[in-house]
Order: C-alpha cells, then structure tokens, then sequence
C-alpha cells in the first residue's frame, strides 16, 4: 500500500503540487489524471522518489521513504520519455532492468515481447513510438516490481495493443498483486482499467475515489417544458449545469437520484429522462467547476 | 537494499564506462610510443631532468585528466540528462549507494586503465633500458597520477552534486580542482608578512613542491622515485581527494531529481560558480607571475600586460557563459560580481609586483653588503653541473648552508653582476639566494662561462668545487640519505651503499671477469671505467654505455628512499659509435657530423673540444684543450677539427692510438664523449698544431 499525506512540491516560484493526499492500496490500479502541467508526472516522480517533496511523506507498506536515504521500496518507474543508448537493443535494455529487479523474468519477457510481435533484437531507435512503449513496458512486466509506476505509457498505443497491454497488467496484478499507478490526461484510456482515480488540477487533486462511485456522484437529466423556464426555479437543487435548446433542458446536478427528478417532475416537464453520466463527464465538469476552462461559465448558461 | 553499494549500479557505470576505456588506452599507448624518444633521452639523463621519469609519465598524467574528467562526466550524465535521471532516481537503491558505486565504478576504470599504460610504459622501458628500470619509480608516478585523477573525480562529483548542468559542473569542478592552488601562495604571503622573515622564492618552490600534487604534477616533473620529497603532497592530495568524494556523497544525499536540467537550486552557488572562473585563471596567472622570478630578466610591463590579459580573459569568460547558460548578457548584474575577481587580482598582482619590484631594484649587488649565500638551483641545472661529481639533487638540502666564505660570495657576485643576458648556449646558469646584512635576501640566477669557469674535465667550476668542499654543505648535500644505513658517500666517485654492498660485490665479479676477456684496444678504452661503478644495465648493453645511474636505497624518517646519483661511463670504440647512433635517433648529431661538420657556421655553438690520448704509455687526459674563445684560438681549434676531419673514423686496430674527444654542443645543450682511433703519426700532426698554438698564445 502507498500512503501519500500532504505532498507539496514547487519548482522556482509555482507550486506543482499542493497538500496531496492519497492512498493506493495493495494490487490496485490507481489512475491520476488531469490537464497538461496539473501535476500528473511530478507526483510520479515524487512517489518514485526522483524528486524529494518539499513537504509531507510518502510510505510504502508503512515503511517511510525517506527521499531514499536507507530504504528503498521495490519500484519501478517509466517515465513518458524513456532513455535509451543510440545502439541499444530491446534485450540490451532488459539486461540494464535486470541487474536491479532480482525478480525478473527472461521467460516472462518472451511471452510479453510475443504478445507485441516485438523482437529482442530489435534495436529500440529503429521502433515507432508506440512500440518503444509496447517494449520498456514489457521489460517493467517482466522485472515483476512491487510498485509500478506509469507516466503516459499507454498513451498513443492503438486499440488492439492497449487491450494487450491491459491485459498484461492485469494478469500481473492478479497474479501478484501489484500495484499500479498510472497517470494520463485521457481518462478514456484510464476509465476502464483503474480502481480509483484521482483528477489533479494545478497541483490539487479535486475529486478522487472508486470509478464507481464516481459514475454515481452526477446526474444528467434530459427535459423538455411547454414555455420558458427560468434558473431560479431550480434554485433547491444542486445544479451544475444546465443546457437549453429550444424547449429541451439538458440538467446536471448531484443528489439524490430519485428526489431530484421528483423535483423536476414538479415542474410539469412535457418530457423527462435520465441518462448515463460517465467518469469523463463527472472529471470534466469537477474541472470545469475548479477553474479549468473557467471562460465558459456552465452554470450561468442560458 | 545495500545503503552504500550497490552491485548494479557499479556493472552498469562499467559497462557504460567500457567504450570511454578503451579509448583512454589506446590514448594513452599512442602517446606513450609518441613520446618513447624523449623517454629515453630523459631516463639517459645527459640533458638532466633525468630523475623520475618514465615512459608512461606523460600519458599517465593526460589519462588522469581526461579520463578523470570524461569518465567522471559519463557515469554522471544522469545529473544533467533528465530521461537518465528518471531512470536512475527512480531504480531501488539508495542514494547513498547510487552516488557511491558510481565513484566506484570510475575509479576502478581510471585504475585498470592507469595501470594498462604504466604496464606498457615498463614494457617499453625494458626494451630501451634494459634492466636500468625501476619498478617502483612506475609503480611511484602511478600513484602520483592515479592520486591526481582521484581529485579530479572527487572534484567533479562533489560538483555534480550541487549543480544539474555540465557546463556548471564543469565550472565548478575546475574551480574547486583549483581552489587548493591558492594554499601555497597564501602560505607565501604570509610568511613574507612576519616579521624578520623575507625567504621568499626559495620557500615558495619547496612549498610548491610538497603541498599538493596537481601543482607537482603540472608544474613540475611528476615526483617519481623522489617519493619521499613529494609525499606530503601526496598524502595531502589524497586526503584532498577523499574529503571531496565524502563531501561530495553527503551533498548527494540532499540532492533531488529535480535540480537535473538546472544550474544550481541556489542562487549563492551559481555566484560561487561564476567567481570560480576568474579565480581559477588568476590564480594559475599568480603562480606563473611568481615563476617569473626564476628568470633573468623580469620585464615588468610584460608580467603586467600578462595579468591584465588573464582578467580579460576572466570577464570575456564571465560573459560568454552569460551567453551560453542564459542566452543574454547581463552586464548590471556581472558588475558587481566582477568586484570579486578583480579584487582578487589586485590582491594578487600584490604580490606578484611587490616582491618582482623589490628584487628588481638591485641590479648589481654591491659585494660588501652580502652576508652569505645559499646554492639553489632549478630542475635540471645543478644535475648537469654536477654530474661528473654524482651528486645531482642534494642541493635541495645544501641550499639551507649559509656560505660566508668571502672568496665564494666575491666570486658568485662577480658572476651575477658580469651576467650576460644573451647567448644562453655558451652559459651556465646557477640559482643563489644572496643573503644581505640588511636583513633582507634576493634570489638571482648567476651565469658561469663554460668556457672560463668550467675546467673541461670536469665541469665543474672553480666556485662550485670550493662550495662542494666546504664540510657543511658537503654533509647536507649527502643527507638524502640517513647515515645510518649507508656506510659512505663521497663525491670521490665512490658511492658504497650497505644494502647494496653484496649486490654490488656480485656485479663487480662479474664486470672483472668480463673485463678479462676483453680484447686489448677495447681494455684499454675501459681503463677508466674501473674508477666507476659498472651497473648490471652497463655489463648487459655495453655497447650503448653512456650515462649510468646508480640507485641507492635507503631510510629517511622511517620511510625507505630511493635517490639516484649520475656515474659517467666511457666507451668502448663500438660503444662509441653505437652511442651516436642511439643519440641520432634522438635528434643529436651523428659521429660522422661531428667529425666533417665541425666548422665556422656549420656547427656554430661548439665552443671547445677537447682531445685525450688513452692509450699511450701514460694516458694524456685532456691533454690538449683546444677553445674557440677567440679567432685566434678558433684558428687553432679549426686546424684540429681539418686534421680529425680527414682522418674520420676508424675501426680501431691493436696499434692505433684511441683518442677521447670531447666537445660541448650549445645546439643540445649537452657534452658529448665520442672516441677515434687514429695512427701515431696523425696523433703527432695534432700534437704539432697544439704546441704551436700554445706557443703562440705564449
């Protein structure tokens, strides 16, 4: 388990990060998501112990880490730019991990390496891109760490070989509970795959928790009303946003499910419907509601 | 987890240090067989500097720096290159043992890669010089410049924990190599503060020498087997060395990612940083200013000229960094900070005028007000003097004897005071501290006529034969090594070593016996060989017999000392030959140029050749001197070269006289022996052009 309490990291005068709290238990995915320049890489880098926070602690298993001073826990980072030597092979670059992770495995490598057609001998410059993190994620799989941290590693990998490498982690977790933590700024690519998520915007996080629960925490009505109706008349409610197009609202609010549309039924609508609200939905109006895009003032549309 | 080493992080620096390595050898080889014939020139010793050095000295000290910089610069790109630092910070290990196992990993490289050299160099020497090497004067400069590295190394890697550029850990790295520089100067400065005390240029070369090993190394020949004089310098650059890589692991503990990319995370640092540049140039200006001294003329306009150049250099440096580092120049801000350097330089220039002034204020130095004098000398100067008398370095310690002899200070005073700027070939030049009944003592070089001061036998002055003979000077001359474990030395051409003893028994016999056996012409070439001490390398190569060192082992202080002392060997008629023909490789003149091309123009700067008969009933040593002081004794010294010219070389037979000749080359720089066998009736035309130029002198 990762316990991060109070983090704080400033690079010259701007502060990246702000009081972060979060726990990642053992054999979970956790997704970090945000905007560009939110935070998401630092905070990897932080937990991963290549920046030492300025303030706050990081622990591994109750085990501080102490800006890796004695202790170090059995990490593994793959930041969204991998190093590489000019000349260096996928299997040279495999032999460079192994002499650190003592759980690495050759055989698991082939099999992973197979699963992306990729060869051991291939020389990593000559790869795309998408297939040079097809092959270091290979290599982080089969190190078999404890902790394995992502940065936009599944970023920009076509359909077929995200699935695979979902699957990948996936069988890793099931079968040694290790525990993930990946950050990217789609959430599509995220949604899907973690068990919690926290969304950080200009170094805070402003909503995390279960993907589920999250799911819950918005509803979005769609309603239609014979003549006009004006915003005060929702005033009862907790609206984020309301949408109008002709006599068509399109309403997202939180609360109870059941007395919200109660409360709209009220209103005589001609027609009322609730629909699914995704994880993207919910991130994007909390940012929206922190000040990310603020320009567009959701609430005091139309 | 290990906390301070960890077995990956050390393979994987190696492995990235493998390529950098072998690179460095083949470096280091080539220039090794580059710089073979100075090598062998050195170890011969003819031309002096010939203590310390070895084959691989140059290369080992170039490898200590470029490998000491490059190797340190690649297993430390992770402090500069983001993506590396992602990879390293991020690995399960410590930082403690990331940083330590780097160092490591580097040192063990610079180490296999010294030693590779160092083995080569011996190869080499062996090949050249036979037995004549010493394995402990390469194991002796391998330490010195493996220490040397060591600095380096620690240098950069203190500095590359406080910075996250290379260009501002290169910076600093230099800055801090360059720090320690200034310990000398300020010692100087201020012991010439206290009061009564104004030893100033002697003290500072002794300083120099034994504070830190950079400046040995740099500015001096690399310590070699003089190991004892140079080990406080070693020790301290050792010490130097492990407190930069301890500072260094403690700063790196502290050291964060994130710095990686940016110059310093303190803006303090970054003003250190610039400082250093100008400091560090300065400071090498100060030390060559203080150099200037040991010249014969100071030219003041141009020491300052020089100064003024550096602290140009300093500040275009100041703000081509600007540049570089900041894409702009920020001349405000620089102003202030040049406060630093040029403070600095003025502090410096201080001291480098000051004392320039004073001593140049006395250009002739009135007899009457000297009190005594010390015999200094510098590098190779006294080993020359002094070779024939096997005593090339005990000058170090001589020089503490306060000479009040009158005749002697008469004499050097004159010497200094008749100086002759100009026509360095024909002089000799001597360094002696005059010590005033002021109080007050100057350091000047005095320069002896080779063609009056020098008896050509033994080049030795008058003057210097006298201070040799005085018992003070003689006993310290010798003190290299502790009476106890050396049962006598004398300058009687007779050195007899306890330890050596039986050694020395063994090759005798052997000599003897060899000796025996040798047909008549070439026994009679050896006659004065007996006087000498046959080395084993002499009984080995006979053929190619010139200058012999011997070494004498011994205890100063509880610590074993090796010195070496010159033995001039003579020559068999072939050795002769074989000689010239080892030296032309090494750029002398041949025999036969010698022979057909002495003559006005052709070779200028003989200026007297001397002619001795060995094998006649009495061996006639320098019998007959012939100089080229003026065209009346050129007149003379001509007709002898026509009558050797044409009778050229010889194979020697049983009844042909050997006859020595003995020259002075001002073009090398060196005296050359070389023998020629001539017919009694040749040997009677020089006998006749000699007495009939004596006559006419008459």
């Amino acid at each position: 388990m990762i316990e991060i309490k109070n983090i704080s990291k400033s690079f010259d005068e701007a502060k990246v990060l702000d009081d972060i709290t979060c726990e990642v238990k053992q054999g979970t995915i956790f997704g970090i998501v945000g905007s560009n320049g939110a935070g998401k890489s630092t905070l990897l880098r932080v937990i991963s112990g290549v920046y030492d926070p300025e303030a706050g602690s990081i622990a591994y298993n109750g085990t501080e880490l102490d800006n890796k001073l004695i202790n170090t826990p059995d990490i593994l980072f793959l930041s969204d730019e991998i190093h590489y030597e000019p000349s260096e092979t996928i299997n040279n670059l495999s032999k460079r991990y192994k002499l650190f992770y003592n759980n690495f495995s050759d055989g698991k490598l082939n099999v992973l390496l197979e699963m992306f057609n990729l060869k051991r001998n291939t020389r990593i410059e000559k790869l795309s891109k998408g297939m040079k993190k097809q092959a270091v994620l290979s290599i982080a799989l089969a190190c078999q760490p404890e902790f394995l941290f992502l940065d936009e590693t599944l970023d920009g990998l076509d359909p077929i070989m995200r699935i695979n490498a979902k699957k990948m982690i996936f069988d890793e977790i099931l079968e040694r509970q290790m525990t993930v933590v990946i950050a990217s700024h789609s959430l599509k690519e995220l949604e899907d795959m973690c068990d919690n998520l926290a969304m950080l915007h200009e170094g805070k996080i402003v909503v995390q928790g279960n993907v589920d629960s999250l799911k819950g925490q918005l509803i979005k009505i769609r309603c239609a009303f014979e003549g006009s109706v004006a915003k005060e008349d929702f005033k009862d409610m907790e609206i984020y946003s309301i949408e109008s197009n002709g006599k068509l609202y399109t309403i997202v609010a939180s609360g109870d499910e059941e007395k919200i549309k109660a409360k709209i039924s009220g209103m005589n609508p001609m027609y009322i419907e609730v629909l699914p609200v995704s994880v993207e939905e919910t991130f994007v109006i909390r940012l929206q509601l922190a000040g990310y895009g603020s320009h567009m003032d959701w609430r005091s549309e139309k | 987890m290990k906390k301070f080493f960890d077995r990956g992080i050390f393979i994987k620096t190696l492995r990235e240090l493998f390529y950098l390595n072998i690179l460095l050898v083949f470096i280091g080889a080539v220039l090794v067989v580059l710089t073979r014939e100075t090598a062998v020139h050195q170890m011969m010793g003819y031309a002096g500097r010939s203590i310390s050095y070895n084959f691989a000295g140059g290369a080992l000290i170039f490898v200590a720096i470029l490998g000491g910089f490059a190797l340190s610069a690649t297993a430390l790109s992770f402090t500069w290159n983001r993506k590396k630092a992602d990879f390293e910070y991020a690995l399960p290990v410590t930082k403690g043992a990331l940083y330590a196992s780097k160092a490591l990993a580097v040192i063990s490289s610079l180490a296999a890669v010294m030693a590779i050299i160092t083995g080569l160099g011996f190869a080499l020497s062996v090949k050249y010089l036979g037995r004549f090497v010493f394995v402990s004067d390469m194991l002796s400069d391998l330490l010195n410049s493996f220490i040397f590295a060591l600095i380096i190394v620690g240098a950069v890697f203190l500095a590359a924990s406080v910075t996250g550029k290379v260009l501002s850990a290169g910076i600093l790295s230099i800055g801090i190599i360059t720090i320690p520089l200034l310990l000398p100067v300020i010692r100087y400065y201020s012991m010439l503060r206290i009061a009564g005390f104004d030893d100033s240029m002697g003290q500072f070369i002794l300083i120099r020498r034994s504070l830190y090993l950079p400046i040995n190394l740099l500015l001096s020949q690399a310590p070699g087997i003089n190991f004892n004089r140079y080990l406080g310098g070693i020790l301290f650059s050792f010490f130097l060395a492990v407190a930069y890589l301890a500072f260094g692991y403690f700063l790196f503990k502290k050291r964060s990612g994130d710095l990686t990319g940016n110059h310093t995370n303190s803006k303090l640092l970054h003003y250190i940083i610039m400082a250093l540049i100008p400091f560090a140039m300065l400071n090498i200006a100060t030390i060559s200013a203080l150099d200037y001294k040991l010249e014969i003329i100071f030219r003041k306009t141009r020491y300052i000229y020089e100064m003024l150049t550096y602290i140009g250099a300093s500040i275009i440096l100041m703000f081509a960094y600007d540049l570089l580092v900041h894409r702009k120049l920020r001349p405000k801000n620089r102003i202030i900070w040049l406060f630093i350097p040029l403070a600095l330089a003025a502090f410096l220039l201080n001291i480098g005028v000051q004392d320039l002034v004073l001593n140049e204020q006395e250009k002739d130095i009135p007899t009457e007000n000297v009190k005594s004098v010390n015999i200094f000398s510098y590098d190779e100067v006294f080993s020359i003097v002094f070779v024939s008398n096997m005593m090339p370095y005990g000058y170090i310690n001589a020089s503490e004897v306060d000479i009040t002899d009158e005749e002697i200070i008469t004499e050097l005073v004159s010497l200094y005071n008749e100086r002759k700027d100009e026509d360095w070939g024909n002089y000799m030049p001597a360094f002696v501290k005059f010590n005033l009944k002021s109080g007050r003592s100057i350091y000047k070089w005095v320069f002896l006529d080779n063609d009056y001061d020098y008896p050509t036998d033994t080049f030795v002055g008058n003057t210097f034969t006298k201070i040799q003979q005085l018992p003070d000077y003689s006993e310290k001359f010798y003190d290299n090594i502790s009476p106890n474990n050396v049962a006598t030395v004398s300058n009687k051409e007779e050195i007899v070593n306890a330890k050596l003893e039986a050694e020395l028994k063994e090759v005798y016999t052997v000599f003897d016996s060899e000796y025996d056996a040798l047909p008549l012409e070439e026994k009679v070439m050896s006659v004065d060989m007996r006087g000498h001490m046959p080395t084993e390398w002499l009984l080995n190569k006979r053929e190619v017999a010139v200058v012999g060192k011997l070494y004498v082992r011994g205890r100063v202080s509880g610590l074993d000392v090796v010195d070496t002392y010159f033995i001039t060997f003579d020559y068999t008629p072939k050795a002769a030959i074989s000689y010239m023909e080892a030296v032309n490789m090494m750029n002398f003149v041949d025999a036969e140029t010698v022979i057909k091309g002495i003559e006005p123009g052709a070779m200028g700067n003989i200026r007297h050749l001397s002619l001795s008969f060995l094998n006649t009933e009495e061996p006639m040593e320098d019998a007959m001197v012939f100089n080229r002081k003026d065209d009346l004794e050129a007149k003379y010294f001509f007709r002898a070269i026509d009558a050797l010219r044409e009778n050229g070389l010889k194979e020697p037979k049983a009844d042909s006289i050997i006859l020595k000749l003995q020259y002075y080359d001002g073009n090398v720089g060196n005296y050359m022996d070389i023998y020629i066998s001539v017919a009694e009736d040749e040997m009677n035309e020089l006998i006749d052009i000699y007495n009939e130029w004596q006559e006419s002198r008459e």
